[in-house]
């Protein structure tokens, strides 16, 4: 009952005029960067902070929410369409999907995922919002300590599970929690890491890292590798509109693809795309037509697609009732939070509830916003696969530069975003990933935070943080993901 | 032995020590807590150096697990040129030149990169680009952004 006021509550806040416009913002910007390759949505928040600053503070994270997952409606016509996944979500759409499309099924492949995706994120925005008052009252016990913990798995799930190889991922991590160091130290006031200079007293601006490394990393990389690449598109041919069959086909592999997808992006585990494999693999495994996948087969294309979008819904629980981001965008939206002097956490539920009730009732609006954005208007999105590379590489440094020179009108700032773009080419030639470097460098000094608090209350007694059952646990999962897969081996020869 | 995976592992275990030099160098002030700087610091340092040996010892032992397989291109230098000039252009010129100037200077850079074949386009786009762009953030959202004007004499 008590979740229910506050969600009406929260509606009256989302549907004033001026919130429904932020939210549409959000909702089509996010729409235009996940079909647009090269974009996403956490290079997009990353490059709206600035921005923003002086924005009340509602209206933009309505609007930075839209954008990410608007993001994920939007990747997936990309997919379908070009075979070239505009996010690393619907990487599993663009298997099924874009056979479909060769086939001449675009129109069904389109229509399918973007229900698929409203009623998947319809259904998990629901279990947000039952969800989030429950992990509330269970947050307020945590301490210090807990919280230390928390952090660390997740630092353990987002560097190990994600990605090819752990080792490259805790790199990436490590090189985010060092970035993180830079500055002045919160708690003894003395710089540290800044090599004597001026501007890097006030550390590295997640901005900067963002674009550097999402930006011009990729620019750097796409130009140095595959400047002349030509993608053929697919031509949008019939209808949009799905038959009776697709319909029969669809609606279980949405189902189940939600089922898959919030738990995943819920738990600390980070990442859309292993619910998006996973629901690919259950699909074809149930399919009355397996025969048709690696053919163009529709629940290949219902399934992860409703996946990953009830999972980028879901990793908003632990975002704004514990402040633990589990994606690169999640990182990024703390940042913006930060930016307003906001921490989710179970006191943001308690201090501001209008703002936290606003944004999870602007989900329910927004997810309507992009049924009719990508749905009937599918062809003005379209358009912009279009745009020649020359133009839209150019048009993301311009947007990139500006992004860090709008921080503080500072040079040094774009000669940091260009080094740090140079890493990105290196990150992106040797395949390390790049959302831990987010995730570190965002949560890294909270962990630190954390960390020193939980010591200065048991005096320095480092066994806090295992004497405490919680915090024993979560570290004792942490453990479990950094050193398993390698004692698996070993069991297993 | 892969040469370029051996120089980031060894890098990456050189920045770790350069971490820990530098977490060594931090006063050392435990306060009542015995929690003093250099211990986050320090900890991050030793992950750092972990990884860096790691790699090393990955690269020389047949090289990174499981990057992507396929054949990839040869490094395009002049793409990669084209860019980074581009990029540092923008950022020795935008003082003094102004937002627009520098911006478009940077798109058409980039356009070049990739193997543009139609300058005038791109220099329309760029400038057409640039100046909404200008535009819209410094009067729709309030950013200061340098317009290469002298200032206003009086």
């Amino acid at each position: 009952m008590e979740t229910l006021n506050a969600l009406l509550a929260g509606f009256a806040v989302a549907l004033t005029p001026h919130n429904l416009l932020w939210c549409l913002v959000g909702c089509t910007l996010g729409t235009a960067v996940g079909v647009l390759p090269g974009v996403g949505p956490a290079l997009t928040v990353a490059l709206l902070l600035p921005a923003t600053a002086k924005l009340d503070p509602t209206g933009a994270l309505i609007m930075f929410a839209g954008i990410y997952y608007g993001g994920m409606f939007g990747g997936s016509t990309t997919s379908i369409l070009l075979n070239t996944p505009g996010e690393s979500a619907s990487i599993v759409t663009a298997i099924e999907g874009n056979l479909m499309a060769k086939r001449g099924r675009a129109g069904p492949a389109l229509a399918t995922s973007a229900i698929g995706s409203f009623i998947a994120g319809t259904i998990a925005t629901l279990l947000l919002t039952v969800m989030a008052p429950i992990v509330v009252e269970f947050a307020l016990k945590f301490g210090p300590a807990e919280y230390f913990a928390l952090m660390v798995l997740a630092f353990t799930t987002v560097s190990g599970v994600l990605g090819a190889s752990a080792l490259r991922g805790f790199t990436s991590l490590f090189l985010g929690l060092a970035i993180g160091l830079v500055g002045i130290d919160a708690l003894s006031a003395q710089p540290r890491f800044t090599l004597g200079i001026a501007e890097l007293l006030d550390g590295i601006d997640v901005v900067v890292v963002a674009v550097g490394l999402f930006a011009v990393g990729e620019t750097l990389y796409v130009a140095a590798y595959e400047p002349r690449l030509t993608e053929t598109m697919e031509k949008m041919r019939g209808s949009v509109w799905m038959t009776a069959e697709d319909w029969k086909r669809s609606w279980k592999p949405w189902l189940r693809g939600t089922a898959v997808g919030f738990p995943f992006g819920s738990i600390p585990a980070g990442g859309a795309e292993i619910p998006t494999f996973l629901s690919y693999a259950i699909e074809k495994k149930l399919s009355p037509h397996p025969e048709e996948f690696g053919k163009g087969a529709i629940e290949g294309v219902a399934g992860p697609e409703a996946a990953n979008n009830a999972s980028s819904t879901g990793s908003l629980v632990p975002l704004l009732t514990l402040g633990l981001p589990t994606s690169a965008t999640a990182a990024i939206i703390l940042a913006a939070f930060q930016q307003y002097g906001l921490q989710p956490g179970p006191q943001l539920f308690e201090n501001s509830p209008q703002l936290v009730w606003g944004l999870i009732a602007s989900l329910y609006i927004g997810n309507v916003m992009l049924l009719v954005l990508n749905l009937p208007l599918v062809g003005i999105w379209v358009r912009l696969l279009a745009i020649p590379r020359p133009l839209l590489y150019g048009g993301i440094l311009v947007f990139a530069t500006l992004g860090a020179y709008g921080l503080r009108q500072s040079w040094f700032d774009l000669l940091l975003l260009y080094l740090i773009g140079l890493l990105g080419f290196l990150m992106r030639r040797y395949d390390f990933p790049v959302a831990p470097v987010i995730v570190g460098l965002i949560l890294g000094p909270l962990s630190e935070q954390q960390y020193r608090r939980a010591l200065s209350i048991s005096q320095g007694d480092m066994t806090v943080f295992v004497s405490h059952p919680i915090s024993a646990t979560l570290l004792a999962l942490s453990l479990a993901v950094v050193f398993g897969p390698w004692v698996w081996r070993r069991l297993r020869s | 032995m892969k040469a370029g995976e051996l120089l980031i592992g060894i890098g990456t275990a050189g920045l770790g020590l350069f971490l820990a030099a530098q977490t060594y160098a931090l006063p050392d002030a435990p306060g009542y807590a015995h929690v003093g700087p250099r211990l986050f610091p320090g900890l991050i340092a030793a992950g750092v150096i972990a990884c860096g040996v790691l790699l090393a010892r990955e690269a020389a032992g047949g090289g990174f697990r499981k990057l992507p397989g396929g054949e990839r291109a040869r490094l395009d230098w002049r793409g990669f040129g084209w860019i980074s000039a581009g990029a540092l252009a923008h950022m020795a010129l935008i003082g003094s030149i102004g937002f627009i100037a520098a911006s478009s200077l940077l798109f058409f850079a980039a356009a070049r990169g990739f193997g543009s074949t139609r300058p005038l386009r791109d220099a329309v786009v760029a400038i057409i680009l640039s100046g909404a762009v200008f535009i819209v953030f410094t009067q729709a959202l309030g950013l200061s952004l340098p317009s290469g004007l002298p200032p206003p004499k009086g």
